[in-house]
């Protein structure tokens, strides 16, 4: 006898449905029928909504056929039976359900002819049982569900006579025919398209990278003829170093093809959900009755966890995993609920902030890190003298530990939001759980000491923030000196010249680029969970959107103030380096890219097939956003990068950007010049920023639901309208003062140490940063994090490490007029492409709706 | 004196109606069968570990709610009688006979020794320690539970 659900994953509920009704069989070695399996399902899926339906007792029906032709494992099934799983694997299967949800099941059950399911459960006479049971338990909308189902009960009512001969021989002891299971076929090829979309993509950006360094090598080659033997030496030293990180490239692009591409193509998940115990109903219960309430489309998974509660990523859905003891507080009334209430209602802040979307990827740059990393220090010590591979080493080890910290850092504030958020319905159980969750954590001395490594912010401050939102805002001194420092820091030490300071002093061995890349990747990860995690906060949009762009203006300002010369606005940045954050975010674009690719190409090429999932549905404009972003941002580094490494290893062969010239050459050079900056500064995250910004807002208007949602209501048509305005103003401005500078440059450009003339630059960034700031958003206040005041601060605490580590040689009027110029073309490339990929995105949603609909019509024409 | 599911529960519950009398409730809902399997309860209560979990809550256990930790504890003080039992009938021709199906059972009509008692004392603390519960409470169950264990000992004499 065959298992109707061979090679199919289903749910641990359907699982646990099965087993159950197999014990309640009939002692007389009776069958499984449909009505005591859909008794089952009812007693163990607390997610649906069985409550909108009355269903009777299934001893009272018993209408099923008790010939056995099929079984599941073991348990023989009654041919109604073996006809609703099948007819489940069916839908599972067609509209890619994976694992099969309880709701198919029940729909397979009810949608047999004559099964006694069917006549056990009854619904609202005014709608069809299969749409309410999509509605309630399924919770989604199956497109031409009805035409399927009845396709399948005929196909499977002619096939019963073979089937029963089929059964009949393998009782026999016959084999059944050879053929493979459509499951597992559709699974390898979904493999293979993957991964050859993911091979195709990474061997094009390979071939890419080759060109360049094939002109790379064409230049170095003429440098060797016409430069000395020290200068030979010297390339030698530089090549070997690019061997390294060649070879480091080529291990991450295995690294990342692998784990992404198998991860994304095969589903693996490296830990299970384990489900709560059925007994805890009532707070599966509470659960759902809050996502209700604070807005959240599907209630998360309610899953098992050993202490307190957390959200949990499982393939791509978040799970609430809460301990025993905690579910335990729902079945008690008074105090313990409404702790209970707040607990869950703070988790669900994360999930609607999708948090647990930005820490997988930060475990995932944070994996690639260490990888990569191991890789450059064991070829850095093979190939390199000791002294530059233990140099490489100590920088690998502080980027590891400056990643980290950055991560944590982000976590901490992501806490204090999903407390604010909890806070609305009832604060002072949120105050009482956050005491009991810190009642354990020990002496304060030690909790100061852990607190740059914790998860969650101090007790003490969490609760201050609960009591005052407003103290969220505070002008902290410790932000001010980290931000205005790092972006000092990293503007400066991408010159070379910063680097003959620190040789010139011998007291520090890590190399100055560095510096430059430990500080500039907290920043890139601010700005990055600013943009990426800005979609899903229907209030916190603002919010983001002001974080944004105070550390956009904060680093704007950072870099008009600091003294960087023109023509070392690029420097030498170590490929080792780059790689550690190039090759994340490029091979991240890029899994993100096949996912969708793949769907999109399944939902075109599988005959009959063409409906997207509707999870996918869901989820695509997300997954868009996401993959063009990352992609678009990724290619633009790696080919920026290529670019940069010709202007600043070879500087006789680009021209270097001094000052506006006629000559087409020195203008092609100092766009290169100008792309590579844009590629090693923090520029092409604020691109990132602006290119999400307008997907977000074509997203809403071409999907009417999605704008109707409350989260679309803080962005309207005027403030894009605002944005855009402000944009254009800053441009405008912008080329004022370029062309101010002209006037000045002749008598201070080279002059340095003009400060009256540094102030008048500085005061007119300030006036610049203050009328965009309010024009974009009038809210702004003057004090706090996002106001004037502070982002004036981080400029001038930028100006100090800048002063300190050799900034009076440089000429500033110089340096602004660079920093100024690139922060145009950075600006410039960002709406160019916010433009075009929002145009790009707008067409494809409003293509898929135009399919859907023409599949509606021609379901309906059929019907 | 053997202990069954009825009879663990039955101790369960005077213990929880004694230390924690508003979680009666509690412990009807979850009811004689939830305490069926020990490797289940094992698996679902280890060492207070990892209490800064990323998107959690923070800190350790939030709840206060003792009746699962009660059940934990009930049941590893039976674990441990049992080995007490198996390891001396082990040691004897009887025991060697019986060692096979004698897990669940205590010496018959003998109360627990004064070191088991401690060794139970010591462990229920330790339980209570790793799960976040208070120092009082948790003597307070160590103290009920110990009641319980001789009270049943006696009523079988």
């Amino acid at each position: 006898m065959t298992d109707p659900f061979e090679g199919v994953r289903v749910s641990s509920v359907i699982h646990d449905a099965l087993e159950v009704a197999s014990t309640r069989r009939p002692s007389s070695g009776g069958l499984l029928d449909t009505g005591s399996l859909l008794s089952a399902l009812v007693s163990c899926d607390f997610a649906g909504q069985w409550d909108r339906f009355i269903i009777t007792s299934y001893k009272e029906h018993d209408n099923e056929q008790r010939e056995a032709l099929r079984q599941w494992h073991g348990v023989r099934l009654t041919q109604q039976c073996a006809q609703a799983l099948s007819l489940a694997s069916a839908i599972a299967e067609a509209y890619r359900l994976e694992p099969m949800p309880p709701g198919a099941l029940a729909i397979a059950l009810i949608s047999i002819p004559g099964s006694n399911a069917a006549s056990m459960i009854i619904g609202d006479p005014g709608e069809s049982l299969v749409s309410q049971i999509q509605d309630a338990i399924l919770g989604t909308t199956l497109e031409g569900l009805t035409d399927f189902i009845e396709q399948r009960t005929k196909a499977a009512s002619q096939k019963a006579p073979a089937l029963e001969q089929q059964g009949a021989r393998q009782d026999a002891g016959e084999l059944p025919d050879g053929s493979s299971s459509p499951k597992q076929t559709r699974r390898q090829l979904e493999s293979f398209r993957l991964i050859t979309i993911l091979g195709m993509a990474l061997l094009a950006q390979s071939l890419l990278l080759g060109q360049l360094r094939g002109a790379a090598e064409l230049v170095r080659t003429s440098c060797l003829f016409q430069q000395n033997l020290r200068q030979a030496t010297a390339a030698c030293s530089t090549k070997l170093a690019h061997h390294t990180a060649g070879v480091a490239f080529l291990t991450a692009l295995a690294y990342y093809s692998i784990v992404f591409g198998l991860r994304a193509a095969l589903k693996i998940s490296k830990r299970s959900v384990r489900n709560l115990h059925p007994r805890y109903q009532p707070a599966i219960a509470v659960v759902h009755e809050i996502s209700k309430e604070m807005g959240l489309r599907l209630p998360p998974i309610v899953g098992r966890t050993r202490t307190g509660a957390r959200i949990a990523d499982f393939k791509g859905r978040p799970v609430l995993a809460m301990s025993e003891q905690t579910a335990a507080m729902a079945l008690l009334d008074g105090a313990e609920l409404r702790h209970f209430k707040a607990i869950v209602r703070h988790e669900i802040a994360h999930i609607l902030a999708r948090d647990f979307a930005g820490h997988r990827r930060a475990k995932a740059l944070r994996s690639g890190n260490r990888s990569i990393a191991f890789v450059i220090a064991v070829l850095a010590f093979i190939w390199l003298p000791a002294s530059t591979a233990i140099r490489m080493s100590i920088k690998t080890a502080v980027v590891f530990i400056v990643v980290e910290l950055s991560i944590r850092a982000l976590l901490r504030r992501r806490e204090y939001l999903a407390d604010l958020r909890a806070s609305q319905w009832d604060p002072d159980a949120m105050a009482v759980v956050i005491e009991r969750a810190h009642r354990h954590s020990g002496r304060r001395v030690l909790s100061l000491l852990r607190a740059p490594l914790a998860l969650h912010p101090l007790p003490s401050n969490r609760l201050l923030a609960l009591s005052a939102p407003q103290w969220l805002e505070r002008l902290s001194a410790t932000r001010l000196v980290v931000v205005g420092t790092m972006s000092g820091v990293v503007l400066l030490s991408i010159t070379s010249t910063l680097r003959e300071a620190f040789a010139g002093a011998n007291a520090v061995l890590v190399d100055t680029r560095l510096a430059g890349f430990i500080a500039g990747l907290p920043i890139g990860l601010v700005m990055a969970e600013a943009a990426l995690s800005s979609s899903s906060e229907e209030d916190c949009l603002a919010l983001q959107w002001k974080r944004t762009m105070v550390l956009t203006f904060g680093l704007v300002i950072g870099v008009v103030l600091s003294p960087l010369s023109g023509t070392h606005l690029i420097g030498t940045f170590n490929l080792d380096a780059t790689s550690l954050l190039v090759i994340p975010v490029l091979f991240l674009g890029l899994m993100l890219a096949a996912q969708v690719l793949s769907a999109a190409i399944k939902s075109s090429l599988v005959e009959g097939e063409s409906t997207l999932p509707p999870v996918i549905m869901r989820h695509l404009d997300r997954r868009l956003v996401e993959c063009v972003s990352a992609l678009v941002f990724g290619s633009v580094l790696s080919i920026a990068w290529s670019w940069a490494d010709l202007t600043a290893n070879y500087p006789d062969y680009v021209p270097r950007y001094e000052l506006p010239d006629a000559s087409i050459q020195r203008v092609l050079g100092s766009i290169a010049q100008l792309v590579g900056c844009f590629a090693f500064s923090p520029y092409s995250l604020i691109a990132l920023m602006l290119v999400y910004t307008p997907f977000l807002y074509w997203r809403a208007r071409a999907a009417p639901e999605l704008r109707q949602a409350s989260r679309w209501r803080s962005f309207s048509t005027a403030d894009l309208v605002k944005v855009l305005k402000g944009g254009g103003i800053l441009v405008m401005l912008v080329l004022l003062i370029a062309a101010a500078d002209g006037h000045l440059s002749t008598s201070v450009a080279y002059g340095g140490r003009h400060w009256g003339i540094a102030l008048l630059y500085i005061m007119a960034a300030a006036g610049i940063i203050a009328v965009l700031t309010h024009y974009i958003q009038p809210a702004t206040p003057w004090r706090g994090p996002y106001s004037i005041q502070t982002v004036f601060y981080i400029g001038l605490i930028a100006l100090l490490p800048a002063k300190l580590l050799g900034g009076s040689t440089f000429s500033l009027a110089a340096a602004i007029r660079a920093t100024v110029i690139a922060t145009t073309f950075s600006a410039a490339m960002g709406v160019l492409l916010a433009t075009g990929f929002g145009l790009l995105t707008r067409s494809l949603m409003e293509m898929l709706q135009v399919n859907q609909r023409r599949r509606s019509a021609v379901s309906d024409a059929l019907r | 004196m053997h202990y069954d599911e009825a009879r663990l529960y039955s101790i369960t519950k005077r213990i929880i109606g004694r230390v924690a009398p508003r979680e009666l409730s509690i412990v009807d809902l979850v009811g004689p069968s939830y305490l069926a399997s020990l490797q289940g309860l094992r698996n679902r209560f280890t060492r207070n570990e990892n209490r800064d979990a990323p998107l959690g809550v923070g800190g350790g256990e939030v709840s206060t709610i003792v009746t699962p930790v009660v059940i934990l504890m009930v049941y590893k003080s039976i674990e441990m009688l049992a080995e007490d039992t198996y390891r001396a009938g082990k040691s004897s021709l009887t025991g060697l006979i019986r060692r096979r199906r004698k897990h669940h059972r205590t010496q018959e009509g003998q109360p627990p020794t004064p070191e088991q008692l401690a060794a139970i004392r010591q462990q229920t603390e330790r339980i209570a320690k790793e799960q976040g519960i208070s120092t009082d409470m948790a003597r307070a169950i160590a103290n009920q539970l110990i009641g319980c264990l001789l009270e049943d000992a006696t009523s079988d004499d």
